[in-house]
C-alpha cells in the first residue's frame, strides 16, 4: 500500500475505541473488583505475591531483586504486591487466615495454592528451591511441553521465543553490566536452572564505540535456545505469517532482540538470515514489518543498505510514492549511520508533503462533517463549529518526522529550506515547546543561526 | 488491532467528543489514503431523494466500457451541507450535475449535467489518466511474480468487477460498507468492518453458470493460483473488510471456498489466534451457506498461556456472533461468552464497592461509570443473553441478567435486556425484564 497501514489502524483506532476494549481491561489493578483468581490467571507459572506490613514495610523491592538475580531469574516470575485494602489482597490474607500486622509473601500456583511464604523477604536462591520443589512450571517449560506434542504450533513457537529471548536479553544484561563497565562485570548462570556461580569471565572488552561482546562459552549458554529457535521462524518463513493487524505473538518474535549485538553467535546468524529476510522484503517492500525484521537484523551488525534492497525493483503502477512509505524508517536510520543526508532528504520531503495533504483533506472533512452537525442540530451551517484538526493524530506538529526532514536540510547545509518547513509547522502550532525542539536539534546540528532564531520563539 | 495501539488512541478519540458520531468525511478521508492513487475523482451532486443520476453512475461504472477503471465515486446531495465546498471551490449553480476533478492540483478536468455516454466517459477517463489497472497490475506481476502488493490490488481488481458485473446480472445493488460513509451512517460502516452484513439475494436473478463464470472467473483463478503457492498466508485480503457478499450466489466462489477452506483450518490449527485467517473461515463458510464451529473449534489449541476465556480473540467471537443463524452455533458461541462472563472481571457483574480513598482516578479508565456499563454489556452480556436465548435456554439467560441487576444497579439494564429479549423472539421475557427495577439504581 502506498501510504503505511498505520493510517488505515488509525483511524478505525479512532473510531472503533469502544468496540476494540476487551470487556476485562475495565477493571483494572486498583479496582476494588479484581479477585485474586483474576490476578493469576494470566500467570499459569505462578507469581511471588506480597503484602505490606500494617506499618508499611513493604517487601516488594526486595522480592524483586531476589527475582532479577540468579537463580530465580531463570524462572521468569511476577512479583506483585497487593493491598490488603482491596478484594484481591484480602482473599490473599484469607487463604492463610494470616493477620494484616506482618508482611507477608507467598510462590501462589493459579489455582491460588502456596507453594511457599514468609513475612520476610526469600532470596534469589530461597525462591528457586522452593518453585523447583513445587509441581510448577515456567511459562518456557509449559512452551516447551507443549511444542513437543504439537510441533507445527507456530504461535506456540512465537511465544517460546519470546521467552527465551526475554531471558536472554536480562542475562545478557547481567553478565555485561551498566553500560559495559568491566567494574561491573557480575558473575552469571550458565543454563537455566544450573549453578550460575562458574561461569567463565563474560566480555571481551570493548573498543571504541564497539559494543561488548559475550565470550563464546557464554554466549552459547545464553543465546543458544533463542538462536535455533529464531533460526527455524526465519528460515521456515513463519515470520512472514505476521498477522496484518500486527497483533499477536508472530510479529513480535520476527524481530531480532535488540541485544543482539553483544552476541557474537547472534551476529554471525543475523549476517546469515540477513539474504533469506532481504529476499522476503523485496518481494514485499511496503510491508513495515518485515522492514522491521530487516532493521533488527543489521542493528546486530549484519551489513546492507535500504537502497540495495530495492535496487532492481520498480513502484507498483499508480503507487503514491517511492521507495515506500514503509522504508521511511530505514533511510533515515542508514543516512545517520553514514552521516550521508543526500538520499534521504528527498524522501523525507516527499513524506512530509504528502502527510501535509492529508492533513488538508482532512481539515476539508472535519468541516463538512462539521457542517452536516450542525445541519443535523438545527443552526447555520458551520457559523459556531470549530474546526481545528491542529495537532490531532500528531502528524501536523513536532514529531520524528519533521525532526528528520529538518536534521537532513541541516546537515546538508540547506537552512533556508530548514527555516521554511520550521516556519510552516510554526504557523500550524506556535508551541514553545516545538521552537525549543528545534532550537535544540539546530544546535546538536551546529547550525547556531537556526538555533538562534527558533530559540527565540520558545521565550 | 492491539490494545497497546489503541489506548494512546483513546484519549484523543475522546476529544472529539460528541462529534464524533459525525466524522464521516474524515473517515473516508483517513481510509482512502491507502488506495492507489487514483488520477481523479468523480463527485456527483444529486438531488434528494430519487438519487437519480448516482444510482446511473453505479450503473454506469459497472458496464463492460468502464468497468476496467477503478474510479473513486464520491456522492453529495444537494441541500446536505456537504455540497457547498464544491459548489463554491468550482462555481457551480446548485443543481444536479457531475464533476471529474484531478487529484492532484484539483483541477477540473470534465462535467456534465446528464448521464454521459458510456463511451464519451471513458474517454475522458483515460484523457484523465485512468488506465485498465488490471492489464498493467498483469504485466507488473509478469517482470515480479512474487510482488505481493500487486497480487493483493490484483485480487482486489477483480474482486471489484466480480462483484459489479455479478450485481448486473443477479439485478441488485448491494452496497459495500463504504458506501455506508457516504450516506452518513458511521455505526453501519463500522458493524460492518466487524462482520459483513447477511444479505437476503432470494429475490435476486440466479446467475447462469456463463455468467457466473464471466463474473467471477478470473478471481476465482486467481485465488487458486494464491492458494496454491501458499502466498495467500501473506496476502492482506481486502474484500473481507470492503467486499459485498454475493457470494453465495455464486457456485464457482462456493467450489473455491470448499476447496481451499481445509487450507485455512490447517493454518488456523498452527496459528488459532489469527484474526485474518479467522475472518477467512468465516467468510468462506458464510459463502457456504454456513458452516459448524464447533466441529473446527475441538480441533483448535490455543497457546497454553493464554487463558482458556481469552481465545478465540474477542474480535472473532463477535464476528462469528454477528454472523450465526443455527442454535448449534448459538449455543457453542454461549460457552465462549459463558467462559468470559466468569472468567473476566466484569464492571456488570461484580457488586460496586465504595471507591478507597487512594485509589487515583485514572486507574479506572473513563469515569463515566454509565459508559462502562455500556460497554460491558455491548461487549459481553448481551452477547451472551442472545446466545442463551436463541440456543433454547432462556432461564439462564434470566439467571445472568438479574445477576448482572443485582450487582451493578444499572438503571438501564431492564429495558436493554427487554429488547434483546424482543429481537430473540422472547416477548413474554421482554415483558417481565421491562417491568424490573434496579433496586437502588444509579
Amino acid at each position: 500500500m502506498p501510504v503505511p497501514s498505520r493510517f488505515r489502524t488509525l483511524a478505525l483506532a479512532l473510531f472503533v475505541v469502544p468496540g476494540c476494549l476487551s470487556a476485562q481491561t475495565y477493571i483494572t489493578a486498583g479496582d476494588n473488583r479484581l479477585s485474586l483468581r483474576q490476578v493469576l490467571r494470566f500467570h499459569p507459572e505462578g507469581m511471588v505475591l506480597s503484602l505490606p506490613g500494617a506499618q508499611g514495610k513493604s517487601l516488594s523491592a526486595a522480592i524483586d531483586t531476589a527475582l532479577e538475580a540468579e537463580p530465580a531469574l531463570a524462572l521468569q516470575l511476577t512479583g506483585q504486591e497487593l493491598d490488603s485494602g482491596l478484594k484481591a489482597g484480602r482473599e490473599f490474607l484469607r487463604l492463610r487466615g494470616w493477620s494484616a500486622d506482618l508482611p507477608h509473601w507467598a510462590l501462589v500456583g493459579p489455582d491460588q495454592r502456596i507453594y511457599a511464604e514468609g513475612t520476610a523477604a526469600p532470596t534469589s536462591t530461597q525462591l528457586f528451591e522452593a518453585y523447583q520443589q513445587s509441581p510448577l512450571h515456567t511459562r518456557a517449560q509449559v512452551l516447551r511441553d507443549f511444542l513437543k506434542v504439537n510441533s507445527d504450533h507456530l504461535e506456540g513457537l512465537a511465544r517460546l521465543i519470546l521467552e527465551t529471548r526475554a531471558l536472554a536479553e536480562r542475562r545478557t544484561e547481567l553478565a555485561l553490566g551498566p553500560k559495559s563497565s568491566a567494574d561491573a562485570l557480575e558473575p552469571t548462570g550458565a543454563k537455566e536452572g544450573t549453578d550460575p556461580t562458574k561461569a567463565p569471565p563474560p566480555t571481551k572488552a570493548s573498543e571504541g564505540n564497539a559494543p561488548a561482546l559475550l565470550l563464546e562459552e557464554l554466549d552459547a549458554s545464553i543465546w543458544g535456545e533463542y538462536a535455533a529457535l529464531y533460526q527455524r521462524f526465519i528460515r521456515e518463513g513463519i515470520w512472514l505469517d505476521a498477522a496484518l493487524d500486527g497483533a499477536g505473538p508472530i510479529p513480535l518474535a520476527g524481530e531480532l532482540s535488540s541485544s543482539a549485538e553483544h552476541s557474537p553467535g547472534l551476529r554471525a546468524l543475523a549476517s546469515q538470515l540477513l539474504p533469506t529476510i532481504e529476499e522476503q522484503l523485496r518481494h514485499h517492500p511496503s510491508n513495515e514489518h518485515r522492514w522491521q525484521v530487516w532493521m533488527s537484523l543489521r542493528a546486530a551488525g549484519a551489513t546492507s543498505r535500504p537502497s540495495q534492497v530495492l535496487a532492481g525493483l520498480r513502484p507498483l503502477p499508480g503507487a503514491l510514492r517511492w521507495p515506500p512509505a514503509a522504508a521511511l524508517v530505514a533511510f533515515v536510520e542508514d543516512a545517520r549511520q553514514r552521516g550521508d543526508w543526500r538520499e534521504v532528504e528527498p524522501i523525507l520531503q516527499a513524506s512530509f508533503d504528502q502527510t501535509l495533504e492529508l492533513l488538508r483533506a482532512m481539515e476539508s472533512a472535519a468541516r463538512e462533517d462539521a457542517n452536516q452537525g450542525a445541519q443535523a442540530l438545527g443552526s447555520n451551517g458551520s457559523a459556531g463549529m470549530q474546526v481545528q484538526m491542529g495537532t490531532y493524530f500528531g502528524f501536523g506538529g513536532w514529531n520524528s518526522d519533521v525532526a528528520d526532514l529538518l536534521e537532513a536540510k541541516m546537515r546538508l547545509g540547506k537552512l533556508e529550506e530548514a527555516d521554511k518547513v520550521f516556519q510552516a509547522l510554526w504557523s500550524r502550532v506556535s508551541k514553545p515547546a516545538t521552537a525549543s525542539s528545534a532550537a535544540a536539534l539546530a544546535r546538536a546540528c551546529g547550525v547556531d543561526s537556526l538555533a538562534q532564531k527558533w530559540g527565540q520563539l520558545a521565550r | 488491532m492491539s490494545l497497546c495501539k489503541i489506548f494512546p488512541l483513546l484519549a484523543l478519540s475522546l476529544g472529539f467528543g460528541s462529534t464524533l458520531g459525525a466524522q464521516t468525511a474524515v473517515m473516508r478521508v483517513l481510509l482512502d489514503q491507502e488506495r492507489i492513487e487514483a488520477s481523479a475523482t468523480l463527485s456527483v451532486i444529486d438531488a434528494k431523494g430519487t438519487r437519480t443520476l448516482a444510482h446511473g453512475f453505479t450503473t454506469l461504472l459497472q458496464g463492460d466500457e468502464l468497468k476496467a477503471f477503478d474510479v473513486p465515486l464520491r456522492v453529495h446531495i444537494l441541500g446536505s451541507g456537504t455540497e457547498k465546498e464544491l459548489l463554491s471551490t468550482y462555481r457551480l449553480l446548485p443543481k444536479p450535475q457531475w464533476i471529474l476533478v484531478a487529484r492532484r492540483g484539483a483541477a477540473l478536468l470534465a462535467q456534465g449535467e446528464g448521464l454521459p455516454e458510456a463511451q464519451t466517459f471513458a474517454h475522458q477517463l483515460q484523457q484523465a489518466g485512468f488506465r485498465d489497472r488490471v492489464k498493467d497490475l498483469r504485466a507488473y506481476l509478469k517482470e515480479f511474480p512474487r510482488a505481493l502488493e500487486a497480487r493483493e490490488e490484483l485480487l482486489n481488481q477483480l474482486r471489484q468487477r466480480g462483484e459489479r458485473t455479478a450485481q448486473r446480472y443477479m439485478g441488485v445493488q448491494v452496497p459495500p460498507p463504504k458506501e455506508r460513509l457516504d450516506r452518513g451512517d458511521l455505526a453501519g460502516f463500522l458493524h460492518a468492518q466487524d462482520a459483513p452484513e447477511k444479505v437476503d439475494l432470494s429475490s435476486a436473478n440466479a446467475l447462469s453458470p456463463v455468467q457466473d463464470f464471466e463474473a467471477w472467473g478470473d478471481f476465482a483463478h486467481e485465488l487458486d493460483f494464491v492458494f496454491g503457492s501458499g502466498e495467500w498466508r501473506e496476502l492482506d485480503f481486502l474484500w473481507l473488510r470492503e467486499g459485498r457478499p454475493l457470494d453465495t450466489a455464486s457456485p464457482t466462489l462456493r467450489a473455491v471456498y470448499k476447496r481451499w477452506q481445509p487450507s485455512v483450518e490447517a493454518a488456523l490449527r498452527q496459528e488459532p489466534e489469527s484474526e485474518s485467517f479467522w475472518n477467512l473461515w468465516i467468510w468462506m463458510s458464510q459463502a457456504q451457506g454456513g458452516k459448524p464451529l464447533g466441529p473446527l473449534l475441538s480441533t483448535l489449541s490455543p497457546s497454553p498461556l493464554t487463558p482458556k476465556d481469552q481465545w478465540p480473540p474477542e474480535r472473532v467471537v463477535h464476528n462469528l456472533f454477528a454472523r450465526a443463524r443455527t442454535q448449534e452455533e448459538w449455543r457453542t458461541l454461549q460457552a465462549l461468552y459463558l467462559a468470559k462472563w466468569e472468567n473476566e472481571p466484569h464492571v456488570l457483574r461484580e457488586p460496586a464497592p465504595p471507591r478507597p480513598p487512594q485509589l487515583d482516578q485514572s486507574q479506572i479508565m473513563g469515569s463515566d461509570q454509565a459508559l462502562l456499563f455500556d460497554h460491558d454489556w455491548t461487549l459481553c452480556l448481551a452477547p451472551l443473553l442472545e446466545c442463551c436465548l436463541r440456543g433454547g435456554d432462556p432461564g439462564l439467560a434470566d439467571t445472568y441478567l438479574m445477576e448482572a441487576l443485582n450487582a451493578s444497579r444499572w438503571a438501564a439494564l431492564p429495558e436493554k435486556g427487554a429488547a434483546v429479549a424482543r429481537r430473540s423472539g422472547h416477548s413474554a421475557l421482554a415483558a417481565r425484564w421491562s417491568a424490573q427495577r434496579a433496586v437502588g439504581a444509579h
